[in-house]
């Protein structure tokens, strides 16, 4: 686990005619998805704890509320504050096939560079993480990624993002469909 | 059923807060029976006992004794401990499904690494100001 830091983020939300008027590169709200599976921590209903079902169901409603398949999407940003996280959270939200996030991270498959880079911010332990700040800081840098000022981040023609946040052990999971207009 | 008590000549490094609801838990655990609620509206069990159903809201609860035995679903060894424990490094814990349906998180004594899936029961570890439960592999 990352230690916890402090931070803070912005986020305007406009009508998309005020954003189209500023004649500036903005982000759409493709789609979003929310998910609680009732439980905190460990559910005492036996469930498959590596399949991180919140992430699925959110990413899932996410997916078809944006009218798209997780293959169309150019990059994800993920709430995931140890490394089996990211692994686990790749694969409930289709970026990966199931039982082989650890594999396509070791060979670069969700690397910047790769086919689906994840977490281009560097992540929760080498970005920081300001624990309740996060998931607006993983939109920020969605942000930068789509409007084409992540600098050496940059992943080449990002046009669609995904982002998640979680509670607990990914008991509940909100997922973001972004989209770059330029 | 009574499950097996194992003497532990010290006090709890942090011992569980009693109310007045899960004292009979903890009174039940010192002689050896380790007991749930169940609902009598939607039958279903919970752990830990609770005053309500966290399934149908139902208030209408009752005691129930388990049968202490499950299998391990998952354990991990802590190294870096939180102050209150760091006499007792490492310790391992893990997550156990009873046989009645249940998942809980408890200690597990053993000093090798179990195997997942082993057979374990559950067993009372007395301590001088009261009794905690652990899990262990069935001999």
């Amino acid at each position: 686990m990352p230690p916890r830091g402090d931070g803070a983020a912005c986020i305007v939300l406009v009508d998309e005619e005020i954003a189209k008027a500023s004649g500036k590169p903005y982000v759409r709200v493709r789609g979003r998805g929310f998910f609680h599976e009732g439980a905190h921590q460990i559910n005492e209903v036996p469930n498959d704890m590596i399949a991180l079902v919140s992430a699925e169901k959110a990413g899932q409603a996410a997916y078809e509320e944006a009218g798209i398949a997780a293959s169309d999407i150019d990059l994800a940003e993920l709430y995931a504050p140890c490394t089996i996280i990211e692994v686990l959270a790749s694969e409930a939200l289709g970026l990966v096939p199931r039982g082989q996030g650890a594999r396509l991270c070791f060979e670069g498959v969700t690397s910047l560079g790769g086919r689906i880079p994840v977490c281009t911010s560097g992540g929760l332990q080498s970005r920081g993480h300001p624990a309740h700040v996060t998931p607006f800081y993983s939109l920020f840098e969605v942000n930068e990624q789509l409007t084409g000022r992540a600098g050496e981040r940059q992943v080449a023609n990002a046009r669609l993002a995904v982002t998640s946040a979680e509670l607990g052990n990914y008991n509940a999971a909100l997922v973001h469909v972004l989209e770059g207009v330029r | 059923m009574t499950l097996v008590l194992q003497t532990v000549d010290r006090v709890c490094a942090f011992p569980p807060r009693m109310t007045e609801f899960t004292r009979r838990f903890w009174q039940g655990l010192a002689a050896g029976c380790f007991e749930t609620t169940r609902c009598d509206d939607c039958e279903r069990l919970t752990f830990p006992p609770k005053p309500f159903c966290p399934h149908c809201w139902s208030k209408r609860i009752a005691w129930v004794t388990l049968s202490g035995r499950g299998k391990l679903y998952s354990q991990t060894v802590v190294h870096a401990a939180p102050a209150a424990f760091q006499d007792e490094v490492p310790y391992r814990v893990g997550i156990v499904d009873l046989d009645e349906g249940l998942r809980i998180a408890t200690r597990v004594l053993s000093d090798i690494e179990p195997k997942l899936d082993t057979a374990v029961e559950i067993v009372v570890l007395d301590y001088r100001d009261g009794p905690l439960f652990a899990a262990r592999a069935i001999s």
